[in-house]
C-alpha cells in the first residue's frame, strides 16, 4: 500500500443532489463528505439504490447539484456550466470504468478503435502506437486492438475498457464494480492490474461495490453508504475491526467469508430492528 | 442416513460437445450439498438434469444415472418425470422476476399450485399460500401484491415459498441469491437454512461464491468445465485445496477479501 500524499483529487463537502423530474424529483444524496488524495483507493460500499451510482455520476459533471461543492483536481465540478463542463468532460481527468465492458464498449468498434477513440477526438497524432503503449500498460497483447469486443474474454474487455480509460490521462479513476462479472483468476489479475496502475501513476480511485466481502482487500479506506448518507468513513482495517453504524455491522456480518466469521441469524435481526428505528 | 439423490457418470452433449463429464454425487435425506463453479463449469447444467429441464439440443449421455429415492430418472417421459419435479423437487433460480407472473398477484399464483398440484380447494389453497408466505417471512400484505412491486429479495421468498409449498424432500437453489444485496442474500441464506431445520428438506445450493456455499454446506463440489475438481466438506477444501483452481478461489478471498484485515485468519 503506498502512503497517500499531497491534497485532495477529489473533495466533496456536503453534496446534496436529486433526480427525477416534477413531482417524482426525490433527494437522493443528503449531503456527502468524501475526500480521495493521489494514491489512494476507497471503496464505496452500499447496496441498490444507496446512491452509490448517483454519487459516482455526478463527480463525473452529469447530475445537477442542489447544494455542496464537488471539486476534482481543483476544478469546482458544481459550478461548471456548457463549454467549462464539456472541457471537464472531454478533459479526461475523472476516468469510468463500468461494471460490464460488453455495455461500455462499442460492439461495431475494434478495441483498438475504442481505447483510441479519445485521442481521435482530440486531434493527437500518433494514435496507433499510443494505443498500443496503452494496451501493454494494462497486461493486454497491442494484437487485440484488431478484434471486436465480443471476440475477446471477459477479463481481456475488461482491460481493454481499462486501457482505454488510462489512455486519456486521468488522475482519478471512478470504477463501477469493476469486477462483478469476473470470474475468480480474472477478478484476480483485474484487481492487481488496478493496484499496480495506482501505484506508477499516483491514481486516486473510488471503487464502488455492492460487494464489501470480496473487493475490501483492494481499498485503503472505506466509505459507507446507506439511503443516500455516507455513515461511515476510515481506513478499512479499522473499519473491519470496528465498524460504528449498525448498517456496517450488518453489512459486514452479512458478508460471506470463507473464516465464517460472520454473524449469527440472531445479531444480524438485531441489527435489522436497530437500522428500522434510525 | 439413506440416500435421496445419487448421480452417476452424468454427462452432458450438446452434439458432439460434450458439457458435463462422468459427474457423480450423493445427497443424503436432508443433507446439503454445495456447487461452486463458473459460468460453463456445467453447474447448471447439473441442476437441469436432475430436474429433466435441459434446454433443447442438450441430452443426456447413455452411461448417466440419476436415482431419486430409489426411482431412476433417467428415461422418464417428460409426464412421468412430472411428479418429481413438480412435488418432490424444488427449485429456486437466479432471477426471481422473470419466474413470476406479472398480471397475477403472487399470493393467487401460489394458490394455484396449491389448488393444481395438491388438489386443494380455493378457500384452503388461499389459506395455505398466507401461511406458507408467512413461514419465509413475508408481511400478510404481500399475497395481494404483483411481482413488480416488490423487491428482488421478497420476490426470491415468494418463489421460495411456491418451491416448497408442496413438501419437497429437495431443494434446489442455482445462483438463487446472485443477484441480492449482500444483507438480502444473507437473509435468504437464513431462510434456507430455517426451512432445512424445520422441515428436514435437502438443499443443492449452487453458487459461484465458494463463500457461499462453506457457509450453508455440509458437503461441496469444485466444478470446472464440466468436471469435478475437488469435493469435501467446505473445511476440507477450504484448509487443504488440493486443486490450482480450488487455491485461485481461496487465494482471491484471502487477499482481496474482509478476511485479510482479520489477524485470525
Amino acid at each position: 500500500m503506498s502512503e497517500p500524499s499531497g491534497p485532495e483529487l477529489l473533495s466533496v463537502r456536503d453534496l446534496a443532489v436529486s433526480l427525477g423530474r416534477g413531482r417524482a424529483r426525490r433527494e437522493i444524496l443528503h449531503g456527502i463528505d468524501l475526500d480521495v488524495r493521489p494514491g489512494e483507493i476507497v471503496g464505496l460500499v452500499g447496496e441498490t439504490g444507496s446512491g452509490k451510482t448517483t454519487l459516482a455520476r455526478t463527480v463525473l459533471g452529469l447530475n445537477g447539484i442542489d447544494r455542496g461543492s464537488v471539486r476534482v483536481a481543483g476544478t469546482d465540478v458544481g459550478g461548471l456550466r456548457g463549454r467549462a463542463l464539456r472541457g471537464f468532460r472531454m478533459g479526461g481527468s475523472v476516468q469510468y470504468v463500468f461494471q460490464d465492458p460488453l455495455q461500455s464498449l462499442d460492439p461495431d468498434l475494434t478495441l483498438g478503435r475504442s481505447v483510441g477513440e479519445v485521442l481521435e477526438v482530440r486531434g493527437i497524432p500518433d494514435i496507433e502506437d499510443r494505443v498500443a503503449g496503452a494496451f501493454r500498460q494494462v497486461s493486454l497483447d497491442p494484437a487485440l486492438a484488431a478484434r471486436r469486443p465480443s471476440e475477446v474474454s471477459g477479463g481481456q474487455r475488461q482491460r481493454a475498457a481499462i486501457a482505454r480509460a488510462m489512455i486519456a490521462g486521468p488522475r482519478l479513476l471512478l470504477c463501477d464494480e469493476p469486477v462483478s462479472a469476473l470470474d475468480a483468476a480474472h477478478r484476480i489479475s483485474v484487481l492487481e492490474l488496478l493496484i499496480r496502475l495506482r501505484d506508477e501513476q499516483e491514481l486516486g480511485m473510488v471503487f464502488v461495490s455492492h460487494d464489501l466481502g470480496s473487493v475490501a482487500g483492494i481499498t485503503d479506506r472505506l466509505a459507507v453508504l446507506h439511503r443516500g448518507r455516507i455513515v461511515e468513513d476510515g481506513p478499512t482495517a479499522e473499519v473491519v475491526a470496528e465498524p460504528r453504524h449498525p448498517y456496517t455491522r450488518l453489512l459486514l456480518g452479512s458478508a460471506p467469508t470463507l473464516d465464517g466469521a460472520g454473524l449469527d441469524r440472531a445479531s444480524r435481526a438485531a441489527l435489522r430492528a436497530e437500522l428500522e428505528r434510525l | 442416513m439413506s440416500d435421496l439423490l445419487t448421480v452417476r457418470n452424468l454427462s452432458v452433449h450438446a452434439g458432439e460437445e460434450t458439457l458435463v463429464r462422468g459427474l457423480d454425487l450423493d445427497l443424503a435425506r436432508g443433507g446439503s450439498l454445495g456447487i461452486v463453479g463458473e459460468s460453463g463449469s456445467g453447474k447448471s447444467l447439473t441442476c437441469r438434469s436432475v430436474l429433466g429441464i435441459l434446454p433443447p439440443g442438450l441430452t443426456t449421455g447413455p452411461g448417466t444415472s440419476i436415482r431419486f429415492d430409489g426411482a431412476e430418472l433417467t428415461g422418464l417421459d417428460p409426464l412421468e418425470w412430472l411428479p418429481y419435479r413438480a412435488d418432490r423437487i424444488g427449485a429456486v433460480f437466479q432471477d426471481p422476476g422473470s419466474y413470476l407472473n406479472p398480471s397475477i398477484p403472487v399470493g393467487r399464483q401460489l394458490a394455484e399450485v396449491l389448488r393444481v398440484r395438491g388438489g386443494l380447494g380455493r378457500r384452503a389453497a388461499r389459506e395455505r399460500a398466507a401461511e406458507l408466505l408467512a413461514d419465509v417471512g413475508l408481511p400478510g400484505r404481500v399475497a395481494g401484491q404483483y411481482a413488480h412491486e416488490l423487491s428482488g429479495g421478497m420476490q426470491q421468498r415468494v418463489m421460495i415459498a411456491i418451491a416448497v409449498c408442496r413438501e419437497p424432500d429437495l431443494l434446489i437453489a442455482d445462483e438463487a441469491t446472485t443477484a441480492l444485496d449482500v444483507t438480502v442474500q444473507a437473509e435468504v441464506l437464513d431462510l434456507l437454512a430455517d426451512l432445512r431445520e424445520r422441515t428436514g428438506l435437502a438443499l443443492v445450493l449452487v453458487s459461484h461464491d465458494l463463500a457461499v456455499v462453506a457457509q450453508v454446506c455440509d458437503e461441496v463440489l469444485v466444478l470446472r468445465d464440466g468436471e469435478v475438481l475437488e469435493r469435501g466438506t467446505p473445511a476440507e477444501v477450504l484448509r487443504n485445496p488440493r486443486h490450482e483452481y480450488t487455491r485461485t478461489l481461496v487465494d482471491a478471498h484471502a487477499r482481496f477479501g474482509i478476511e485479510r484485515f482479520r489477524s485470525h485468519v
